[in-house]
């Protein structure tokens, strides 16, 4: 236990020493007095999700590490925080993210529950909200009159469609067995799907809704009932943990239906905890979103697997290797996008202000920003359903893990399953 | 009662009340602090049960909120999942089975209140978790983040007592919240579970500790799982009131013991105390008067001279005067107590007088013996008397003694002494006379001198040797004057120095212990031996015996002897001259014959030449007779001590006789125990000669018939080995049996007598076996034959002694031939039992058959036979009817091979052409008498064995033919040899022996002669003769090794060539440094082995010959 703590605090210490690093690094050009401190908040569960939440830090801090990209003057600080997958404590980092007269902005992590459960109370604070991976749909849509939450990633909305049409068009899946996390995220990604299903004609699934804490034997239950009711496929929304316990029990099964999954088991140790021939007896297909394999232009990516590397030098190798691939390259891209809107904005003047210059700014991005997935253009806009997201479902694949745990994206849609 | 009970009761009384008094102030003062310290621990151990009942009521409700903390749904509603608040709710809910529970509370991780349930509602006063007791137990839960744990705390509410309890609710040891819970504890019932505790109160966290009361005492007990501590108020009154009950118990009890305890003191006192106080008063009154009397009575008895002493009824004593343990040696201790009867009387006193006195109580007075302590015996007159006390009844006896030893024994001697003066006197007439006509009836003189030396008696005889001496003799008179009287008168003759010194001398003599003994020559001529010695009472006896004649006899033997000293020697000298005198004319002789033979002769010269050479041999031997007897007669035969063959020289002399033997038809049969071995230590030429003589004799007295050698272990002593040889030849008459080991005794010593021979053979062979610690006996019948059995303490030789000509001995242990059956067929029955008795001690089943045609039916018909039954056959050569070849030829039938291998046993040795006998089917050859050696190599042939070729020794052996070859030499490469000998023939026999050899021969009369022709011209090696005119050999050797020492010359061979044939002689040439030693006469063989054996060989030749 001891070891874990220490481990954990290990971890964040060095986050925040490279954090330092950086900002120390792209501070020597600006004049010692005028430079402006701004500080980056991230507020991930570095405790139970540690590798999404670590996936995201990376992404962020290879994204800020080219000085030559930074506006002039202003010292960057990334300050990783831990809500321990608890929304309150995610609502106090963001009140301390507030209270601060230099925090800019605050990352949000894997989570969407924090920020789902206080959107509304966020976006009255004004408090500048970034988020490279919760895929909560709602989080980025609001009544209120200004919108403070951005996403670069792919919301339920269209991932639970994807996954529905990649289960039962490209794999033939006819009745599929709902596993559910039940949380706001769990909860909000039932209707989506359920409506996605009922759109793609299927009428005849199950749904579970599954305590994060429910154990193996809960699984080991639902799989033999899904066998019993004839089951062919089940599509799961949930987090690393819960995955693990599921594979294994299907896995377990005389015939093993396959399983799609959201991105929600990347983050923690699923790669560990599982073994390929579990994985390999379920089929396991999983949600990212397509990085640029195959495609001609892999400079981005190169480059920011090379900053990376020079940032995490033993812990970082190369993207396929990460626990939370997406984690990385959502935050990597968004980071380069908030980069491009500071460039664009005067960060002068009070730190409220200068936060709504820059949330105006990302609403109004005029040169397209080059990410690692892609090249964005203009990402953001002020107005319609998606207008704070830059991903969309064109922007999604179904992965699966090599015999070393390695990220295997499937080019093209339903062409591996055609090959199989 | 008496003064002295009066004050032990006012002394018992008092002391009670004191004691009762002091006692209680004691108990009073001490039982204070201890009481108060055993009560107050009483108490604290009973709060401490209380306060155990109350922690483990509290941790009942603290481990149902722990399970509680614990549920999902609970942490899932910490994370801020709202949804899950209502099912929490539920979940909380179900915790009202807990009686006591009045309120949950959830907190989160920020403090802030989640959930709030209230149970017992309108039994209780509540109150609002926000006070600040609700938000210090949760922010102290909180700070455990990472090692979270409980806290409970107690409040006083509403004159009512609470636990709250405050758990965390936790995720990976990290704290999302706070679960409180709120519990009644009625207090008042664990007041109950004691009458003297008047309150409690439970102190934790956030809260004051109550003051304490006036009047009561507060002892404290932790509840050890939280931080809980409870007070006990406990009633004062009541615990003084306690106390005092206590001690005046105690001291009530205390009082009881002790009056309880006086009053026993109380009678016990006057029993013990006072009563026996009282009559020990009156009795040491009376004591007092009767110890005055006593003392009296005892100064009386004391140091009276008799002994006294008061023996109680048994007779043990109780008390004696001195003069009781003066006189009989004993001390007090050792006697007091002891019974003095039985202690002092012997059986010598009749002690029933006294018994009866002691039964009877009555006065008895007796003569008795006694014994003191050292075991005299004294003689007491006793008187016992009873002795009553004041009542008249006999309490003991006093026995009054009076020593009358010495009265006893005066009278005793003086007895004694009369009657021995009567004996005496008759007894010393008897013996006087006797003892006179004793001396006097002697043939030897006696003399008597008594112990002042004076002259008491002698006898007629002392008077006649003492001659003149003797009639002037006169008893009464002491020897030394009766020595100055005949001294005097001269009659004391061939007195040397003066007379007084030879009286003195004579005098001094007489005085030594051991007295006189010599020898001397009376007056008369008479030779007289003296001998005079003193009695135990100093005086002394004396014998003159006449030796006269035995000193004449002395004298003439002396002279006797002289002369047969001298006689010896001569004869000895002449024996030696002799010896060497005839073998050097005998040399010439026999050396001329071998010589001649080789010479071409016609017939009779051969025969002449035979004749001359048989006499020569036969002339040589008796001489060796003669000189070996003669030196066993002088006692100087010399018996070497080194290892040899037994086994070889049994089978050589049989060999060797076999021919004289086979001449006359008779067989020489060997039977030889091979357990005995072969080799052992001893002078095998002695040996030889033995069984030479004794065998060559019955060979020799034997016509028919056979001579057996047996040779095995001594039954009689297990360190020697038994010979026997025995034959059937003409026997010796009872009456030659005695004498047959004399010098020159033959059987035919009668005129026409058949068979040659000095006589001595056996006289010498029973003179060595004698010499070598054996012994010799005969047996013999006339006409049936003799046996001749001898025993050696021979000692077996560790090391084998190699045999000269094989050294191969095929295997031939117990089962050699195990399983084998084999036919003997011999129609001598001793061949038949020896072979038999060989083949069965190597495990072979014999069939053994006398007539050769029986054999040949016998073999025939188990030939015809499936399995054939024999596996060898041994067939004796010459066998009346039908001889062994016949018989081979006979059992191998038409097919020409015989069934069986078989052997030939043959006494034809040399004339058998072996490649016929093989032709005929013999699988081999042996020749009578049959070794072992050759049976066992044989046997092995014949049975497939393996046997490899006797491989002919180099030396003794080599034939003469040989001698160029084993030089190395050949005539034109010759060896140069010298010889010195100073006689012609010699030198003549010598040149023509070595002839024969290629050698280089140079002759010298004497040793100066060789001497300068080896300095001139060296030599290969030298031929010397000992005895030479103008330097002998043993000169001319040592001048020869000088000479090589000088020069570095290598050193030459010398061999010396005598008709000194002594031992000594040898080793007198081999300390000259002579190399070999050859005696006369000269064989050729001999001369050749020398040469063999010490030439240098072609590579070896001298250097300067080389030059």
């Amino acid at each position: 236990m001891a070891q874990r703590a220490s481990g954990f605090y290990g971890r964040t210490f060095a986050s925040v020493l490279i954090s330092f690093t950086i900002v120390l690094g792209f501070a020597i050009p600006a004049a010692a007095g005028e430079e402006r401190v701004l500080r980056i908040y991230l507020d991930a569960d570095r405790t139970e999700n540690f590798a999404s939440a670590r996936a995201i830090e990376m992404g962020v801090n290879a994204a800020f590490s080219d000085a030559s990209q930074h506006p002039e003057g202003v010292r960057f600080e990334i300050v990783p925080l831990d809500h321990r997958a608890n929304a309150k404590r995610s609502h106090k980092n963001v009140r301390q993210f507030l209270a601060d007269d230099s925090g800019l902005a605050i990352f949000g992590g894997q989570h969407s529950p924090p920020y789902l459960n206080y959107r509304e109370w966020i976006n009255e604070q004004g408090a500048l909200l970034l988020l490279p991976w919760s895929a909560a749909g709602p989080t980025t849509r609001t009544t209120a009159p200004v919108n403070w939450i951005f996403r670069t990633s792919v919301d339920d909305t269209k991932s639970g469609g994807f996954l529905v049409d990649q289960a039962t068009r490209v794999y033939g899946c006819e009745q599929p067995a709902l596993v559910m996390w039940n949380s706001g995220w769990g909860r909000a990604n039932r209707k989506i799907i359920a409506k996605a299903l009922e759109d793609a004609g299927v009428s005849n699934y199950r749904v579970e809704m599954v305590d994060g804490q429910a154990p193996q034997t809960a699984f080991k239950i639902l799989a033999r009932e899904f066998e019993a009711e004839g089951s062919d496929c089940i599509i799961f929304v949930g987090i690393w943990r819960m995955g693990t316990k599921l594979v294994e029990e299907v896995a377990a099964l005389p015939s093993p239906m396959r399983v799609f999954s959201h991105w929600g088991i990347m983050g923690g140790s699923f790669i560990e905890q599982t073994t390929h021939e579990a994985r390999s007896r379920v089929g396991l297909r999983f949600l990212q979103t397509c990085l640029p394999f195959g495609r001609d232009d892999l400079e981005p990516l190169r480059k920011a697997e090379s900053a990376a590397r020079a940032l995490y030098p033993g812990e970082f190798t190369e993207i396929e290797n990460m626990a939370a691939a997406v984690g990385f390259a959502h935050a990597y891209d968004m980071g380069k996008i908030l980069l491009s809107a500071l460039r664009q904005t005067d960060l002068t003047g009070d730190i409220v202000e200068v936060r709504a210059r820059v949330r105006d700014r990302l609403e109004n991005l005029e040169a397209p920003v080059p990410g690692l997935l892609k090249t964005y253009v203009r990402p953001y806009s002020a107005e319609g359903f998606d207008s704070h997201e830059s991903l969309g479902a064109s922007d999604l694949c179904l992965a699966h893990f090599g015999t070393d745990g390695r990220i295997v994206f499937l080019t093209g849609s339903g062409d591996e399953a055609v090959s199989q | 009662m008496n003064k002295s009970g009066q004050n032990f009761r006012r002394f018992l009384i008092a002391g009670l009340l004191s004691t009762c008094l002091l006692g209680g102030l004691a108990i009073w003062l001490a039982t204070g602090d201890a009481l108060k310290r055993l009560q107050e621990q009483s108490l604290q151990s009973r709060a401490d049960e209380i306060t155990e009942t109350i922690s483990r009521r509290i941790g009942e409700q603290v481990n149902g909120l722990e399970y509680l903390a614990r549920r999902p749904r609970i942490i899932g509603a910490l994370l801020g999942d709202e949804t899950q608040i209502d099912n929490v709710r539920d979940i909380v809910r179900t915790f009202d089975l807990y009686d006591d529970l009045e309120d949950i509370e959830l907190f989160d991780f920020l403090g802030e209140l989640v959930l709030s349930e209230r149970f017992a509602l309108g039994v209780r006063k509540k109150f609002t978790p926000e006070e600040h007791l609700f938000a210090g137990l949760v922010e102290r839960v909180l700070a455990t983040d990472g090692n979270p744990r409980p806290f409970v705390t107690h409040t006083h509410m509403g004159g009512e007592s609470h636990i709250i309890a405050a758990i965390p609710v936790h995720r990976n040891k990290g704290i999302e919240g706070v679960l409180v819970g709120t519990f009644h504890l009625d207090l008042a019932v664990f007041q109950s579970l004691d009458e003297q505790l008047i309150d409690l109160s439970i102190n934790g966290p956030f809260q004051d500790a109550k003051g304490t009361v006036d009047e009561t005492l507060v002892t404290s007990s932790v509840v050890p799982a939280y931080e809980l501590t409870i007070d006990y108020l406990w009633s004062l009154d009541l615990v003084r009131e306690e106390r005092q009950i206590m001690v005046l118990m105690v001291a009530s009890s205390l009082i009881c013991a002790l009056v309880l305890a006086f009053g026993c003191l109380a009678w016990i006192g006057q029993r013990i105390i006072l009563e026996p106080q009282r009559e020990l008063e009156a009795s040491r009154m009376a004591l007092t008067q009767s110890e005055a009397k006593a003392r009296e009575l005892a100064a009386i008895a004391e140091n009276t001279q008799d002994p006294i002493a008061i023996n109680d009824l048994e007779g043990r004593l109780q008390w004696g005067n001195r003069a009781l343990f003066e006189v009989y040696g004993f001390s007090e201790e050792e006697m007091l107590g002891q019974p003095t009867g039985p202690m002092l009387s012997g059986h010598k006193t009749d002690m029933e007088g006294f018994r009866e006195a002691y039964r009877t109580h009555s006065s008895y007075t007796a003569e008795v013996v006694n014994y003191t302590r050292d075991g005299r015996e004294i003689d007491i007159l006793l008187s016992v008397q009873p002795v009553q006390d004041q009542g008249g009844d006999v309490t003991g006896f006093v026995a009054i003694g009076r020593n009358i030893t010495d009265l006893k024994q005066r009278e005793a001697e003086l007895e004694e002494a009369r009657a021995r003066a009567d004996a005496a006197r008759s007894d010393a007439t008897a013996t006087k006379q006797q003892l006179e006509e004793a001396i006097n009836a002697l043939d030897d003189g006696f003399v008597f001198y008594d112990a002042d030396d004076r002259l008491v008696t002698f006898n007629g005889a002392y008077q006649r040797l003492m001659g003149a001496m003797g009639s002037n003799l006169q008893t009464g008179k002491t020897y030394e004057e009766l020595l100055r009287d005949l001294v005097a008168k001269g009659i004391v003759k061939g007195i040397e120095g003066s007379e007084e010194a030879f009286i003195q001398n004579l005098l001094v003599q007489r005085q030594t212990p051991a007295g006189v003994d010599k020898t001397f020559q009376a007056d008369n001529r008479r030779w007289i031996h003296q001998r005079d010695k003193r009695t135990a009472s100093g005086a002394m006896a004396g014998l003159r015996v006449d030796i006269t004649e035995l000193k004449q006899r002395e004298e003439e033997l002396e002279i006797a002897r002289q002369r047969a000293e001298d006689a010896n020697h001569a004869k000895s000298n002449f024996l030696a001259n002799m010896s060497h005198e005839i073998r050097t004319p005998m040399n010439g002789i026999i050396g001329m014959c071998e010589l001649l033979s080789e010479t071409e002769l016609n017939e009779d010269q051969r025969l002449w030449a035979r004749t001359i050479n048989s006499s020569s041999e036969a002339l040589l031997t008796i001489i060796n007779n003669i000189l070996d007897f003669s030196k066993i007669e002088a006692g100087k035969q010399e018996i070497l001590q080194e290892p040899f063959s037994l086994h070889d020289v049994v089978y050589d002399v049989a060999r060797l006789l076999h021919t004289k033997a086979h001449e006359k038809g008779i067989e020489i049969c060997v039977d030889y125990d091979d357990q005995i071995g072969e080799t052992f230590i001893g002078d095998v030429g002695r040996v030889r000669q033995i069984l030479i003589n004794l065998t060559g004799n019955a060979v020799k007295f034997t016509e028919d018939g056979y001579v057996l050698l047996q040779i095995g272990p001594d039954t009689v002593d297990p360190g020697s080995l038994s010979f026997s040889v025995k034959d059937t030849g003409i026997g010796i008459p009872k009456h030659k049996l005695n004498s047959i080991f004399q010098a020159f005794e033959q059987v035919d010593n009668e005129s026409t007598r058949q068979h040659d021979g000095t006589g001595l053979g056996l006289a010498i062979s029973r003179g060595l076996v004698v010499n070598m610690g054996g012994d010799i006996e005969v047996t013999s019948q006339e006409d049936l034959g003799s046996e001749f059995r001898f025993s050696l303490p021979l000692k077996p030789a560790n090391e084998p002694v190699q045999s000269p000509v094989e050294n191969w001995t095929p295997d031939w242990s117990a089962d050699t031939l195990a399983g084998k059956t084999v036919l003997v067929v011999d129609d001598l029955s001793v061949n038949r039992y020896i072979m038999t008795k060989r083949l069965a001690r190597v495990g072979a089943e014999t069939v053994s058959i006398a007539d050769p045609e029986e054999a040949l039916d016998m073999v025939l018909g188990v030939h015809d036979s499936p399995g054939s039954m024999i596996d060898l056959a041994i067939l004796d050569h010459h066998m009346p009817g039908m001889d062994g070849e016949t018989l081979l030829v006979a059992m191998s039938g038409s097919s020409g091979t015989p069934p069986f291998p078989t052997i030939l046993c043959s006494s034809m040795d040399y004339s058998i052409d072996s490649k016929r006998l093989s032709n005929l089917g013999f699988a081999g050859v042996v020749l009578k008498p049959v070794s072992t050696d050759s049976l066992s190599r044989a046997v092995h042939k014949a049975l497939g064995g393996h046997a490899t070729a006797p491989t002919e020794r180099r030396g003794p052996r080599a034939a003469t033919d040989d001698v160029a070859t084993l030089l190395g030499r050949s005539p034109e490469d010759p060896l140069r040899v010298m010889a010195a000998e100073d006689n012609r023939t010699n030198q003549l026999v010598l040149q023509k022996m070595l002839a024969a050899f290629p050698i280089e021969l140079e002759i010298f009369s004497n040793g100066q002669e060789i001497l300068h022709g080896y300095m001139d011209r060296g030599a290969d090696l030298i031929f010397m003769d000992v005895s030479m005119p103008v330097m002998g050999g043993l000169e001319a050797t040592q001048a020869i090794r000088a000479h090589e020492a000088e020069t570095g010359q290598q050193h030459c061979p010398i061999i010396a060539l005598t008709a000194k044939a002594m031992k000594h002689h040898e080793v007198e040439c081999r300390d000259a440094g002579m190399d070999g030693f050859l005696t006369k006469p000269i064989k050729k063989a001999a001369l050749a082995e020398a040469l063999v054996s010490f030439a240098p060989k072609g590579q070896d030749l001298p250097q300067q010959r080389r030059a």
